[in-house]
């Protein structure tokens, strides 16, 4: 580069450009060690050889200038887990895209129980996505710096305390917390109360959130503190999760009237021989509009709260539920989803489980049908029962339940057995012959491939050869790539 | 280099076509699946009132297909790649049939990406198989010289009339250049499809097809650009295109400068030209550009990094192809390795190579390695010194960039900036790069540098290869 000549060249060049643009002769505006060049040819010539040396001219002499607000951003962080081998790259983003909006965390999750985190131009959560899983934490966070002005965060190593809170990103934030509150719970509730309340509403509450981890009896004076906190939301947090304590003192923030009007929905019998035991039902609805009442003030309560307006305490109501109530297959949300979901945001894990077994143990859906209020309930359950629910699952009929697998985190649950041998494997498989017939993709492939997020690598593996054997379907289809990803995956981890 | 699944995969367009794909792979789907050694082909029966004829080349993964699509491969390449690789369902052996053995004639066996001719090309190409050798030409001649003799005159005069009717184009295409910087850029720019297409037929009229079809693309790159930049964008084509009349002026017969203007060599004449260099290495796949010309053809450039640059750093691989004529050549996958000899056309500065025979790699080269990287941290523009000194017409060239990074500005424009020694320097992207790689320490990048524009081909980061093409 010849900035010299650049710097005597720029003016003539422009000055060349500009008169070409509207047209005419440039021949007045060469440059002058250009003229011996074009001297002794004919005008048009001359303009010719002027366009040549000024095309030339710009490609060789000059350099395009960076502008001065081109801002570098911050290095994108690695991750826990190396990134995915470059071969399964292509296999993961067909299994990405297969699996609509959270089922990818399936996806994820997958890779990242067989040691690989996703490729950043495969996979990146946006700055806004919800629960990502925490190994992404540092990209959402970077995501999240890209807008912001501040570049200066992330210098505070690995060490959350009250000195480096303000040098991490809102999500490392969390996850440092999340660990900090598996490890020692009571060092991570007081930096929260320290420094949530400094956050702003929506942050606070996502700081106040991570003390479902490791939930204890020393959290309590600290969230009965935030009955009075100025956002709704904290408020109802709270006293969810002192409900979880079984502490409803607090309460839910929700008024008497509006308590009143949520039990009102309810009533309270007796049953067994004597009808000493209680009973607990949803009255029957008249309107849609009622339905979304009680649904609407069931959120914003909790069940023990509840089972209390009713006289009784949690253990009583759910023992007592009756499950089914009359406007079940006319009104949503049903009531069994709204005690579900009650359950599942405000009991403690015992009346979690309780309830689990009891839905799982429920006579009135049809025999080994799973009830379809159960898989909200699936995030609180532990492997164990988690992996009871899949067998319910795997044991019924309707294939639509397939869909709820995606939601069980815990993996490597499900043998070829299990699956190879299971009623709903054999309901989709008649569903998938009946569809190659039409001669078409089976729709029911895509709820095979679902199988992926719960199956060891040799059942996802058995399951492939399986519909080989039997349709002919091969194993490189999209629709399986799931299925495939699962044990290439664990082959790449050998 | 048998098919597997990752590779149809990877080969595979988008995931539709897989998809589509996987609903053609059972053999009651074809009325006709045959093979021979590597070789497969067979008849799909699709939406036309005849069945599409597909052929697959296990050996190079070259493939061709008579449906369509404008994918490649379409769906029915990719089932019969499936079915070839599944073994599943069993194909008969047979001698290859008259439209097989046409296509294998046409497609220039082992000699992926430029084997396709623009359309100008004198000839049709055979199999390089087929390929005369020198003695059996000679024999041919010492069985009948006076045969060879009339031949070869009749072949002067031919060469004689295009010269003089390419000399004739030039010259009306020097008044056209006059006639835009007359008539002024601005209007020039508005107008330039219309304007170029009607010198770009005159052209073709005259045997000028390459520089036609040049001319021809010439708007789209225009307006690629934004609207201030392209007064001095139209300035630099015109310019380089008088560069070209001038070459072609003082060497008519240069293979370099003929490329340029009249049509490529055929495959024999580049492995019979005494100026032809022929390089045995470790390659590696940078990316591949498909685009569809405004003539219809398919461009499917395929640029190549030599890993052991004793010389001939890059190697770029062009077929063209009518969309429905299938892909010719072999198929590539970003970021694959192989070895093989490139027979590069004549050029001061070679570029556009064939390839005359092909294997896997034995073993995998990192870049940093192969010694590439430029060490001009001052001006990371200087490795385009050759192209500017050699080959000053190019529109684009390869580039390799030192360590740097992708930077944004406020109006969301990425540029690509030196980590070190040239701050100030920014080369523009042609595309939106990426988010992530906005957050990467770019240890080496390799793009397509046009004067004005930076097109990625990809990149070394810590997250490993990026495939940016």
């Amino acid at each position: 580069m010849n900035a010299q000549l650049a710097a005597q060249l720029a003016i003539p060049l422009a000055a060349i450009r500009d008169c070409w643009i509207t047209g005419g002769s440039a021949a007045a505006l060469t440059p002058e060690a250009w003229r011996p060049l074009i001297a002794g040819v004919s005008a048009a010539e001359g303009e010719r050889r002027l366009a040549a040396l000024a095309g030339q001219a710009w490609e060789v002499a000059f350099r395009p200038a960076l502008p001065k607000d081109a801002a570098r951003q911050k290095d994108l962080p690695r991750l826990a887990l190396p990134t995915l081998p470059d071969r399964l790259r292509p296999l993961f983003r067909h299994a990405l895209r297969q699996a609509p909006g959270n089922d990818r965390y399936a996806v994820l999750r997958l890779a990242e129980r067989r040691g690989f985190s996703a490729h950043p131009l495969d996979w990146m959560p946006a700055a806004s996505s919800e629960d990502v899983p925490d190994l992404y934490a540092p990209w959402q966070d970077w995501a999240q710096s890209l807008d912001q002005e501040d570049k200066d965060k992330g210098g505070g190593g690995d060490e959350l305390n009250e000195d480096t809170w303000d040098s991490f990103y809102p999500a490392q934030r969390r996850l440092l917390l999340k660990a900090m509150r598996r490890q020692e719970p009571a060092r991570a509730l007081v930096l929260i109360a320290a420094r949530a309340g400094q956050e702003a509403a929506e942050k606070r509450l996502a700081l106040i959130e991570t003390l479902a981890i490791g939930l204890g009896d020393g959290d309590a004076p600290y969230l009965q503190s935030l009955a009075s906190d100025r956002s709704g939301k904290i408020k109802a947090l709270a006293a969810r999760l002192l409900a979880r304590l079984r502490q409803a003192s607090a309460g839910t923030g929700l008024s008497p009237e509006d308590l009143a009007e949520l039990a009102g929905f309810f009533e309270r019998g007796g049953k067994g021989f004597f009808k000493r035991n209680a009973a607990v039902s949803a009255k029957p609805l008249k309107s849609q509009a009622q339905a979304a009442r009680r649904a609407e003030l069931c959120d914003q309560s909790s069940l023990m709260e509840l089972a209390a307006a009713l006289g009784l305490t949690e253990a009583e109501f759910i023992d007592g539920w009756q499950f089914g109530g009359q406007d079940m297959s006319m009104l949503t949300p049903a009531a069994d989803d709204c005690v579900a979901r009650m359950a599942a945001q405000s009991s403690a894990d015992e009346f979690v489980a309780r309830l689990a077994n009891r839905l799982m143990a429920n006579r009135l859906v049809a025999e080994k049908e799973l009830n379809p209020s159960l898989p909200v309930l699936l995030p609180r359950l532990d492997r164990a029962a988690q992996q009871r629910v899949m067998k319910k699952i795997l044991a019924g009929q309707n294939i639509q339940n397939i869909q709820y697998l995606s939601r069980i985190e815990h993996g490597d649950l499900a043998q070829a057995g299990d699956i190879l041998s299971s009623r709903i494997y054999g309901a989709l498989k008649s569903d998938i012959k009946g569809q190659m017939r039409e001669d078409k993709t089976p729709l029911a492939l895509a709820l095979v491939n679902l199988f992926a997020g719960v199956a060891t690598a040799e059942a996802a593996r058995a399951v492939i050869d399986d519909l080989a054997a039997s349709f002919g379907i091969f194993p490189a289809n999209p629709a399986l790539a799931f299925l495939r990803l699962n044990y290439e995956l664990a082959n790449a981890a050998v | 280099m048998p098919f597997d699944l990752k590779t149809i995969e990877a080969l595979a367009p988008d995931q539709a076509s897989l998809g589509a794909a996987s609903k053609l792979a059972k053999a009651g789907k074809w009325a006709r699946l045959e093979r021979d050694g590597e070789l497969y082909w067979g008849e799909c029966q699709g939406s036309g009132a005849n069945p599409y004829r597909v052929i697959v080349d296990a050996g190079d993964r070259g493939y061709k297909c008579t449906c369509p699509s404008r994918k490649f491969p379409c769906k029915h390449a990719l089932a019969l790649m499936w079915l070839g690789a599944d073994g599943a369902v069993s194909f008969q052996t047979g001698a290859p049939p008259e439209w097989v053995t046409d296509w294998l004639g046409r497609r220039r066996k082992g000699g992926g990406g430029g084997g396709g001719d623009e359309p100008a090309a004198s000839s049709g190409g055979k199999s390089i198989a087929a390929i005369p050798t020198t003695e059996m030409v000679e024999t041919a001649a010492a069985e009948d010289p006076k045969a060879a003799a009339r031949r070869e005159a009749a072949r002067e005069k031919r060469a004689e009339n295009t010269r003089a009717a390419i000399a004739g184009a030039l010259e009306e295409l020097e008044q056209w250049i006059n006639d835009q910087l007359r008539l002024g850029l601005a209007a020039f720019v508005d107008d330039a499809s219309e304007r170029c297409r009607r010198i770009a037929a005159r052209l073709v009229d005259q045997k000028a097809a390459a520089l036609a079809s040049r001319i021809d693309e010439m708007p789209a790159r225009l307006l690629e650009l934004r609207n201030e930049e392209r007064p001095e964008a139209a300035i630099r084509e015109l310019g380089k295109l008088v560069l070209l009349i001038k070459a072609w002026a003082a060497r008519p017969d240069d293979p370099e400068v003929r490329r340029q203007v009249a049509a490529s060599e055929t495959r024999e004449q580049v492995i019979g030209h005494p100026d032809t260099r022929v390089v045995s290495s470790a390659w590696e796949v940078l990316g591949e550009k498909i685009q569809t010309r405004r003539d219809g053809l398919v461009r499917h450039a395929t640029w190549l990094m030599n890993l052991k640059p004793e010389e001939c750093r890059y190697a770029l691989l062009l077929d063209f192809y009518p969309a429905s004529a299938g892909k010719r050549s072999e198929s590539f996958i970003a970021g694959e390795q192989f070895e093989a000899a490139l027979a590069f056309y004549a050029s001061p500065v070679p570029l556009r190579a064939l390839v005359v025979e092909r294997s896997p790699a034995q073993t995998c080269l990192p870049w940093r390695d192969t010694g590439f990287v430029s060490n001009a941290t001052s001006d990371p523009l200087s490795p385009c010194l050759p192209f500017w000194n050699g080959r000053p017409w190019e529109i684009e060239w390869p580039l390799a960039l030192p360590p740097g990074r992708i930077v944004r500005d406020k109006g969301g424009r990425c540029w690509w900036r030196a980590e070190a020694g040239a701050e100030s320097i920014g080369l523009p992207l042609a595309r939106e790069a990426p988010l992530p790689v906005l957050g990467m320490a770019l240890g080496a990048t390799v793009g397509l540098w046009n004067g004005m524009r930076l097109d990625l081909l990809a990149a070394q980061s810590p997250f490993g290869r990026l495939d940016l093409s």
